[in-house]
């Protein structure tokens, strides 16, 4: 946790006067029962009008004093926690900023967010309640047992090893509460469980007759639950109990041991001062505890945000080559590829060579490599084995921010964010109006022309204004806006049928000549046309060619071909004649 | 927003679940409460005694009496005290399971259109993080209402016996304490609004863009994506600046009080020439006068939040429910299983008619496909069928029985049915296959999954049969699942089945396999398919062609295509792109 600390740093000057502030003003009010003790000794015997306000007004100046500085002191206490949580928040955005896709896949993407909202709230407390709470403490216990030892050494002794008894048991106890903790938790995160299932699942437990029996198993999971937080409750209540316990005995031990010695040197009044600091250093203690609570809790949060810190930056993502030779006789070239996201290889042995405007088909099934064969294009991921070259130059040479600048890709899921259309599309790059109307021309999603707003209309959070088959033409116009030189549509167009669908091809063929396209899709319809298509099973190619040398030459594109088509010819040629 | 006659009804609402159904613990806990939090002001009352004692006579029985008693009261101080703290976490977690039951009662019988509304997160919420937040609230509440209240009043009690004129000074100030609370409280309310708002923007935009993450790379969205990261963020740390600063100034200020109470009760004591031990009880009791106020100011917001939360809860629990008509119980192996629709009329709102005079019959053991666009009504039937919806005019007959005679269980058991969005349980895979006859033993569930073609991948796992299936289902693939949900309709082996073929997700393999599946479930039984595999329709016993609500068209496959109509245009997109039909939820 240490080495997170210092984006506490960066706001020095506020941080350091918080706690001077807090110092001084801890010190001064420790003053308050040491004169107060002294005034009525003094005057125990008769009264001095002029002792009585002397320390009168001084008493009262030193709380007038007090007030400010600890309102100062609050101020930029605060000021240094809030700050230490936005500059901790604003280092670890940027810094996913810089992760490659290894690097998201590693702690994953649920994770990152909990991370980067969950857990450095969880730190900024910690930062906040120590500020706020727990500086005064340990200064408190120390300046009370400062004065003691100033007002009796004899004493003191005893005073310190009460102290050091709650201390103990206060830490003992923590150790303990954490790990039930842990326990309640994982009862709390069962409870989550079955109820997300139950309100996700409404027509299904319904279909299978299972209310009552749901209930039932929800009331098992609420009643461990409350089982569990009642252990821990068992010893979370032992806390101040034990506090109060060891130091009342500890004041009797004192009045007892003062009363049996008899000592003349004990005044009644120090006495009293005793007591007054007894109480503050237990009031001390028990807020240290609950302090210690949430550094436990904390703890895990900083290995979690420090598991993010530790993750190397995507290489080269500024440096590296910045041109391309379009005249180079291949676009995309894979000479003998071997890639896997760990020690075992996903994608095997994969060469293929395409020219400038061609278009690469990639069939195959759920797990077959095909997206991760794609993601090697702009760069996602690198190859373990072999080298990907675009336009002649290796992947690993480029600078990537340049090359994912004219390698387009229209993702599976068509991610649209909320917003205007226009942004969806621009996402970020600057474009005019009329190149963004011309791109959702060509995507075949000038529907958006029929709305009032046209290209400002909103979508809403979760895109639930437009349908899947929408959606996925903004996410193809936002890939085609800034004119790429490669274009990826991976499984792009699985909501659209086949009029749209070819539509789309035509219409990209049309605009964009020169493009080069790489399709991938387990349909064959969708890659049909393509000038190569390859087949791939098993992270390794089975077929590559065109549609007609594979029917001939291989069985397994022949199979998943007939799969998809129907039984008899016959029908197809009666369909087909009807039309005339 | 609920009024202030709302929030009050749900504090007495919130009291009622403390007191009357926990009444035997929450007055015991009050009980120990009043004890310990006596004993404990009564321990300085002391302290200023056995000085005094000690002062004026030295060491003699007196003063060991007193140091006795005192004694005592720290052993009942710290047995109370335990006991009470404990007590309260039990309330506390009793009104927390009631209300958590209740809830999961309620969901059960939600009226499927107002589950369709709200969205899930939201109720996911009112059923976990808000049942916290009131169970915080009872705990704390009890912990510190009730206690500080006493050690006000025993306080000013305790400081009334030793001196009125002392204790009166110091009774000046409580304006002051209250005064001082209610503006911090008030100003808190505000600034922690604000703050939550904020936080609640700042969680949003972080969800929205990480969530995009590889989007961002792959389109170098970053630097503007760091830009309105740091934008909300940094509004977000004035907000919390605000919040912060402000509900951090009831320590200082209470302590200010506290010290002004002090610095009276010493200087008055001494000039009233009280006994020392008299003046030292002034100080303690004095130094901690203020913090009974403080403590309650930092309880309310915690009971105000515990009180919205309630208010949360409540909204679901009077939410419209499901209706039973009827407890006449219908034997799915006694009706002859075929399905009627008459006269049905149905709108999802009323202004916007959608399925009018719709008529269907579907005799028993045959399979039935429907086909349409996104919108045209295929959901809609099942919905109708299921009586998740209810219709609004005519009347559905399944073997000749309104299905609105009959209790909703016993229709529903009539039916399996396999939906497009897999529904797994954090159980293990017996489990979920056993779904609908938990008491099916280990070979029938084997035989289901065999003939679901899941066996091969399940003894492959680790535990096989006995495996969890974990929250993240990671473990399975989504083809798999889709699978594992077969094998459950099998093993429920209802009469008549419905199913959503989309099956979009999954590689043409295992599609083969889903689909062998499929065909031998449904042999032998009534059907109502939403068709997208070709063979399902061309198998199908009759095919119905929807479009807006309407059956448009209607017969098998050939005499269809040869039409060259709607269903002929279908096919044609169909036969090349087999889930062109369903964009998902229609």
């Amino acid at each position: 946790m240490k080495n997170l600390f210092k984006f506490l740093g960066r706001n020095k000057k506020s941080a350091i006067l918080g706690l001077a502030s807090k110092f001084i003003e801890t010190i001064l009010e420790l003053f308050l029962p040491l004169i107060m003790a002294d005034l009525i000794e003094k005057t125990s015997s008769q009264i001095e009008i002029k002792l009585i306000l002397v320390n009168g007004f001084l008493m009262l100046g030193i709380i007038l004093i007090n007030i400010a500085l600890a309102i100062f002191g609050q101020y930029f206490a605060t000021k240094a926690s809030t700050s230490f949580g936005k500059s901790l928040r604003d280092a670890l955005f940027n810094h996913i900023n810089k992760l490659s896709y290894s690097g998201i896949d590693n702690i994953g993407v649920p994770s990152l967010i909990t991370r980067l909202t969950s857990d450095t709230s969880a730190l900024q407390n910690v930062v906040f309640m120590t500020v706020r709470v727990g500086l005064r403490a340990p200064f408190v216990a120390i300046g009370a047992i400062i004065m003691v030892i100033i007002i009796d050494p004899i004493i003191a002794p005893v005073f310190l090893g009460i102290i050091a008894l709650v201390v103990l048991s206060v830490i003992l106890l923590s150790k303990k509460s954490s790990k039930i903790y842990k326990a309640v938790r994982k009862k709390l995160d069962r409870i989550v469980s079955v109820t997300s299932e139950n309100v996700t699942g409404v027509r299904v437990v319904r279909a299978n007759s299972r209310r009552s029996a749901e209930i039932e198993r929800f009331s098992i999971t609420a009643d461990e639950y409350k089982k569990s937080s009642l252990i821990a409750a068992r010893f979370t209540s032992l806390l101040h109990p034990i506090s109060l316990l060891v130091v009342q005995t500890g004041v009797l031990g004192i009045l007892v041991v003062a009363g049996l010695t008899n000592n003349p040197s004990i005044s009644s009044a120090k006495l009293t001062a005793f007591v007054t600091y007894m109480m503050q250093i237990l009031f001390a203690i028990i807020v240290l505890t609950n302090l210690a609570n949430i550094f436990v809790r904390a703890t895990a949060s900083s290995q979690r945000i420090n598991e993010i810190l530790e993750l190397n930056p995507s290489p080269a993502l500024d440096d590296g080559i910045t041109t391309i030779d379009e005249n180079n006789e291949y676009a995309i070239e894979f000479d003998n590829v071997h890639f896997g996201y760990s020690s075992e290889n996903v994608l095997t042995n994969i060469s293929f060579k395409i020219k400038k405007g061609e278009t690469l088909g990639i069939l195959g099934g759920t797990g077959s490599g095909k997206t991760s064969l794609v993601n090697l294009i702009p760069a996602f991921y690198f190859p373990k084995k072999g080298s990907v070259k675009i336009f002649g130059v290796d992947t690993r040479l480029f600078n990537l921010k340049f090359l994912r600048s004219f390698v387009s890709v229209a993702p599976q899921k068509a991610i649209i964010s909320s917003g205007t259309v226009r942004d969806g599309i621009a996402f970020g790059r600057d474009l005019s109006d009329a190149t963004i109307l011309s791109a959702l021309k060509v995507a075949k999603a000038s529907f958006i022309n029929s709305s009032p707003e046209g290209i400002y209309k909103q979508i809403s959070r979760d895109a639930h204004n437009i349908s899947g088959g929408q959606k996925q033409r903004l996410s193809i116009a936002r890939a085609i806006a800034a004119n790429p030189k490669i274009l990826i549509l991976d499984d792009a167009g699985s909501a659209l049928d086949y009029a749209t669908d070819r539509a789309l091809s035509n219409s990209l063929s049309e605009f964009y000549p020169g493009l080069t396209k790489v399709l991938v899709s387990q349909r064959v319809f969708a890659v049909r046309q393509s000038d190569v298509i390859i087949m791939i099973e098993a992270g390794t190619i089975v077929g590559i060619g065109t549609h007609d040398t594979l029917l001939q030459t291989c069985v397994s594109y022949r199979e998943v071909y007939t799969s998809q088509t129907p039984n008899t010819d016959i029908n197809m040629t009666e369909v087909v004649q009807s039309d005339n | 927003m609920t009024t202030n006659s709302g929030k009050i009804k749900s504090l007495k609402i919130l009291f009622s679940y403390v007191f009357k159904h926990n009444t035997k613990v929450s007055l015991f806990s009050l009980a120990l409460s009043t004890i310990e939090t006596v004993a404990s002001i009564a321990f300085p009352f002391l302290i200023g005694s056995a000085i005094d004692t000690f002062t004026e006579n030295g060491i003699q029985s007196s003063f060991f009496s007193i140091i006795a008693l005192m004694s005592l009261l720290t052993a009942v101080s710290a047995i109370s005290g335990y006991l009470t703290s404990y007590l309260n976490n039990v309330v506390g977690q009793l009104v927390v399971k009631e209300i958590r039951n209740e809830l999961m009662q309620k969901l059960q019988k939600l009226s499927v259109p107002y589950t369709d509304s709200i969205s899930r997160g939201d109720l996911l919420s009112r059923m976990t993080n808000d049942i916290e937040l009131i169970g915080d609230g009872v705990t704390q509440g009890m912990n510190q209402l009730f206690s500080c209240l006493i050690t006000i009043i025993t306080t000013m009690g305790f400081m009334f016996w030793l001196n009125t004129y002392v204790a009166l000074s110091i009774i000046l100030l409580t304006p002051f304490s209250i005064l001082t609370t209610a503006i911090i409280v008030k100003k808190c309310r505000l600034t922690f609004k604000t703050q939550q708002e904020n936080l609640g923007s700042l969680s949003g935009l972080t969800d929205e863009l990480i969530s995009e993450q590889k989007l961002i790379i792959a389109y170098n969205y970053d630097k503007i994506a760091i830009k309105r990261f740091e934008e909300s963020n940094e509004n977000y740390r004035k907000s919390s600046m605000s919040a912060n600063f402000f509900s951090s100034l009831s320590n200082p200020i209470t302590r200010f009080i506290n010290n002004i109470a002090y610095l009276v009760a010493g200087l008055l004591g001494v000039m009233l020439r009280l006994s020392v031990g008299t003046i030292g009880g002034f100080l303690i009791y004095a130094g901690r006068f203020a913090r009974p106020f403080n403590d309650i100011g930092n309880v309310l917001p915690q009971l105000q939040t515990a009180v919205a939360a309630l208010n949360r809860a409540f909204e679901m629990l009077n939410a419209p429910e499901e209706i039973e008509y009827s407890e006449t119980i219908l034997d799915p192996m006694q009706i002859t299983s075929d399905i009627v629709f008459k006269n049905v009329d149905f709108s999802y709102s009323k202004e916007v008619p959608f399925i009018t005079n719709f008529n269907l019959e579907v005799a028993s053991g045959k399979k039935i496909a429907v086909v349409g666009r996104t919108g045209s009504g295929k959901t809609t039937l099942v919905n109708l069928l299921m009586r998740f919806y209810e219709i609004d005019g005519g009347s559905i007959l399944i073997g000749g029985t309104d299905i609105r005679s009959v209790s909703l269980d016993s229709l529903r058991r009539c039916f399996g049915m396999v939906l497009q969005d897999t529904w797994i349980m954090n159980e293990s895979i017996r489990y979920n296959i056993a779904y609908s006859k938990p008491t099916t033993s280990l070979d029938d569930i084997i035989k289901a999954a065999k003939a679901a073609q899941c066996h091969d991948f399940i003894i492959q796992m680790e535990n096989g049969y006995d495996t969890i299936l974990g929250a993240h289902f990671d473990d399975l693939s989504e083809g798999q699942r889709q699978l594992i949900c077969i094998a459950r309709v099998m093993l429920e082996d209802a009469p008549m089945l419905i199913l959503d073929e989309a099956t979009s997700s999954i590689d043409t393999r295992t599609e083969q396999l889903v689909g062998e599946a499929f065909d031998l479930m449904t042999k032998n039984k009534t059907g109502i398919v939403i068709a997208h595999r070709l063979s399902t329709i061309q198998n199908a016993d009759s095919i119905l062609v929807l479009d807006k609500g309407h059956i448009v068209e209607q017969g098998q496959h050939l005499e269809l295509l040869t039409k060259n109509g709607l269903y002929a245009e279908l096919y044609r997109a169909q036969f090349l792109k087999p889930n062109s039909l369903a964009d998902s939820n229609s």
